[in-house]
């Protein structure tokens, strides 16, 4: 969605025309169910709007940012993500505006939901679970539960296998022969029926709309110093009631004679994520709705010492824990360790973000480096999939090499970035590795 | 912003008995500060002598009512037992509402929720004479030196208040005028005393529990342990926000000052300090009041004084509301008999008494022991508010259960008895030759109602 936007510089009183982008995640809004507002723009002075206040009234979202006196010599890109927990179903007017001036004026709907489908995307045969509606007692007049599929100009298609799980939800089978879009209607035992529009896609999901992820920071391993045997251990389980589309597919222990066969992950399936010998990280995807249910264990650990250290724990990064800023306290800058920050985007899109660490020794005074994130590798077979990622070394930064305990904020160039950092401390001598991850609240976790 | 006042949302009631064998004991809302289109939880408790158990509660918005209707079903549990119920209130227009709960078209309870249109731009939005306040910057007129009496500025109510208009930064810092009672509104002055923007309404007095959030240092433990190893945590916080920040408990400022530190009652902005520690296992609370814990960072680590020139320790994850969940799942724990590996469990909320379920299983799922913990610890307040110091907790030996020990690896869930708990746990494993400790945290996604 593109849509013409104003950057004003208040104080210089000068308004420059610029085209913004205004996108919704997820694209469509369902009632009471969180999600976030996107702007992306370029900002006429080298201060772009910021503190956006989100008001809410019936038909209307407003986002009024502040203004500040800027720079009129620079100009520089400008990104929000403002986060809204939910609004009742309705049709709203989405205004954007910096001090008194309306900049951005259009609508969006949001769907009601008397209901919800967990995943909302997959295939024929794949299996949904219904979750939020009574299970009647219907007395001796019941009648048979149903679960219909609906697309539009198709007639509608009765699912199969429809059960009711111990938990109260519903479980079935989706029928074939769908399309996006699609409406599932569920009539209970009582003979009421509910209906929840455009509940569905069919098919592979080619533009991200339909998933979720979660990010591996590492899965490396290989040779290291010392005769180290470096080793990342990711554990994936399907705590579920119903099989999990992942991608990459993982090999949970279905074997053709002389084949492994990856497949959709079945309820209580456990796996090992596989490991990579070059640094870089991994994500894994899900179709949306279904990340609830998988489990995670993440530790590297040098194999050469496992009966006496069983590693460190690496987080499993999600999208409630990124931020456009990442700050990480109290490191310890010492010869007889390694300190390396990893910066990572969230979002596997290319576009080569801009970043600024900023590096504070234990005096108070701050160093600052630029960097930014390369260039994503296409061959043809495609794109790398892995998260765009920079690495530094800070122990053989010469400005750091006295700098005694550090903080590290890293801050991408615009707010509507999700990045992830953390910075790893490695003794020389023992290889022992202790993290300093991000433990501030960010954005995403706001509530 | 023409709404702005709220009510206290919390309430204690008289146990009210439905279906002959249930009763409702508390009904609480958890914030005193609703917005438009924010959340707000339900959390409801009771007991029941006999029948089904309630769950799972549909809520409905019916005009100015918010039904949370409890629905009940028979989930084998032995009589008498305790529910509760969590519960997301959907989301509402500014407005005032009756939130009821009902169990088969019974009222039991009925509160009222006032919400206001937004968030308020008031960081914090309650606070005493003195306090710094932060709020979005505005472009405020100068005083010309030719425009004698003139009336600009940040007004609490009718009383001017000092305040920095720092527009690099983008806040207005101001500082609480003296004399004011109640809650007043706050705007911004023209040269005239012409209003030129309403900010927002700010209570005056200290704050009430539901005004602050917490945060959970899991482990803020010193002392000797086995082998010779010197336990310490160091836990840092500082403040990245435009204002001071008053903490419950306050804690020390310029740690590394050759004079004893001294506990200040706010972490200035720019400030950093270390908490404090105890000779005590099941960590600490931090209070923070509403809208400033996002300026916080935290740094928090277990480390072997004994060993530090080799070994800097283990993170210890600092826990939000956020990552706390009624099912904690903790994946590939290693038991195996040259490790001791000990669970611990906390109650986010400062409820004494609430069970939990520990269930050891293998990958394949079977179960290798189940055991029943009570969380317990929570200091008993007297006055109000009460700003409980540390979460109720318990702790579990792994590697001593029948069952488990020698294990390879085990997966180990902990589930809250009722619905209403909002739990975190971790287990530490520790080599008993080296004391390396390795930690198994919950890395699934957050609990997110309603997603």
């Amino acid at each position: 969605m593109k849509r013409p936007f104003f950057a004003l510089a208040v104080l210089l009183a000068v308004a420059q025309f610029a085209s913004a982008e205004v996108i919704l995640e997820p694209r469509q809004p369902r009632e009471n169910k969180p999600f976030e507002i996107i702007f992306r723009d370029v900002s006429a002075t080298s201060e772009p709007p910021r503190m956006p206040v989100v008001t809410i009234a019936p038909g209307a979202v407003t986002i009024e940012f502040t203004q500040v006196a800027g720079n009129l010599t620079a100009t520089r890109a400008f990104g929000e993500r403002v986060h809204v927990n939910g609004l009742p179903a309705g049709t709203y007017t989405l205004i954007v505006k910096s001090a008194e001036e309306v900049y951005e004026n259009t609508t969006f709907t949001v769907l009601p939901a008397p209901f919800s489908v967990s995943p909302s995307s997959g295939t024929d045969s794949s299996e949904i679970v219904i979750e939020g509606i009574p299970i009647v007692d219907c007395g001796n007049f019941c009648v048979p539960l149903e679960v219909r599929f609906s697309s539009l100009g198709g007639p509608a298609k009765l699912a199969t296998n429809v059960r009711i799980t111990p938990e109260g939800a519903i479980v079935a089978r989706v029928p074939p022969g769908g399309g996006q879009g699609t409406d599932i209607t569920v009539r209970t035992s009582d003979g009421l029926t509910h209906t929840l529009p455009r509940a569905f896609d069919y098919g592979p999901d080619d533009v991200g709309e339909d998933r979720e992820w979660v990010m591996f920071p590492l899965n490396f391993r290989g040779q290291g110093a010392h005769g180290s045997d470096w080793r990342t251990d990711i554990v994936v389980r399907n705590d579920g009631p119903v099989s999990i589309a992942t991608e990459p597919m993982l090999y949970s222990g279905t074997v053709v004679p002389g084949f492994p066969i990856f497949e959709p992950l079945p309820p209580g399936a456990e796996v090992f994520y596989p490991e990579e010998e070059s640094e870089g990280g991994a994500y894994l995807y899900m179709p949306r709705g279904a990340g609830k249910w998988l489990t995670y264990s993440s530790h590297i650990a040098d194999r050469s010492q496992s009966a006496t250290d069983r590693g460190t724990e690496i987080p499993v990064v999600h999208r409630e824990d990124t931020a456009s800023q990442i700050r990480l306290l109290n490191i310890p800058m010492n010869g007889a360790f390694r300190a390396r920050l990893r910066v990572y985007d969230f979002d596997n899109t290319n576009q080569r973000r801009r970043l600024t660490v900023v590096v504070t020794r234990a005096d108070g005074t701050k160093v600052e480096i630029p960097l930014r994130f390369s260039p994503q590798f296409c061959g043809v077979t495609g794109c790398d999939p892995r998260p765009p990622l920079v690495s530094l070394d800070l122990s053989s930064d010469p400005r750091l090499a006295d700098a005694g305990v550090i903080d590290v904020t890293v801050t991408a160039e615009t707010n509507d970035a999700r990045i992830w950092a953390f910075v790893s401390v490695s003794n020389n001598a023992t290889q022992r590795v202790t993290l300093f991850t991000p433990q501030h609240k960010t954005p995403g976790g706001v509530q | 912003m023409k709404k702005a006042l709220f009510v206290l949302l919390f309430a204690l009631i008289a146990p009210r008995s439905f279906g002959a064998d249930c009763s409702l004991t508390t009904f609480t809302l958890d914030r005193a500060s609703a917005y438009a289109g924010g959340r707000v939880e339900a959390v409801l408790t009771g007991t029941c002598s006999f029948g089904d158990v309630p769950y799972e509660a549909i809520v409905r918005r019916d005009g100015g009512l918010v039904v949370i209707e409890l629905q009940r079903r028979a989930l084998g549990l032995t009589w008498p037992y305790t529910w509760g119920e969590r519960v997301t209130l959907p989301a509402l227009f500014a407005g005032t509402y009756q939130v009821v709960v009902r169990s088969r078209g019974e009222e039991l309870a009925r509160e009222t929720l006032i919400v206001r249109g937004s968030a308020s731009r008031l960081s914090p939005d309650f606070g005493v004479a003195g306090d710094e306040v932060a709020m979005p910057g505005y472009p405020m007129p100068d005083c010309p030196l030719s425009f004698p009496g003139c009336s600009n500025g940040v007004y609490f109510g009718e009383k001017p208040a000092e305040y920095d208009n720092d527009s690099l930064d983008g806040y207005i810092v101001a500082v609480v005028p003296a004399g004011l009672t109640g809650v007043v509104p706050v705007t911004l002055r023209g040269l005239s005393g012409e209003i030129l923007a309403e900010v927002g309404q700010f209570r005056v007095g200290s704050g009430f529990e539901s005004d602050f959030e917490r945060v959970l240092f899991p482990l803020n433990f010193y002392g000797a342990g086995a082998h010779g190893s010197e336990w310490r945590t160091e836990i840092v916080v500082r403040n990245d926000g435009p204002v001071a920040v008053a903490t419950v408990p306050p804690f020390w400022i310029q740690p590394d000052s050759p004079v004893l530190p001294i506990p200040y009652d706010f972490i200035p902005a720019g400030g950093r300090g270390l908490f404090g520690l105890r000779q005590r296992d099941g960590g600490e609370f931090l209070h923070v009041p509403r809208g400033l814990e996002k300026y916080l960072s935290y740094a928090s680590h277990l480390v072997d004084r004994s060993r530090s020139a080799a070994d800097l320790g283990s993170e210890i994850p600092v826990v939000h509301a956020e990552e706390t969940a009624q099912t904690i799942r903790l994946l590939g724990v290693p038991t195996a008999s040259n490790f001791r590996a000990k669970l611990r469990v906390y109650d986010f909320d400062p409820v004494n008494g609430r069970v939990v379920t520990v269930t050891v299983r293998q990958p394949n799922g079977n179960v290798l022991a189940t055991r029943k913990l009570t969380l317990t610890g929570a200091p008993v307040c007297v006055n109000a508010p009460c700003f409980a110091e540390r979460p109720p907790f318990a702790a579990l030996d792994l590697d001593l259960l029948d069952g488990v020990r020698g294990v390879e690896s085990a997966n180990v869930t902990i589930e809250s008895d009722t619905n209403d708990g909002r739990i975190w746990a971790f287990v530490s494993v520790t080599n008993n030759a080296t004391q390396n400790v390795t930690l198994y945290t919950p890395q699934h996604g957050p609990r997110r109602a309603g997603e």
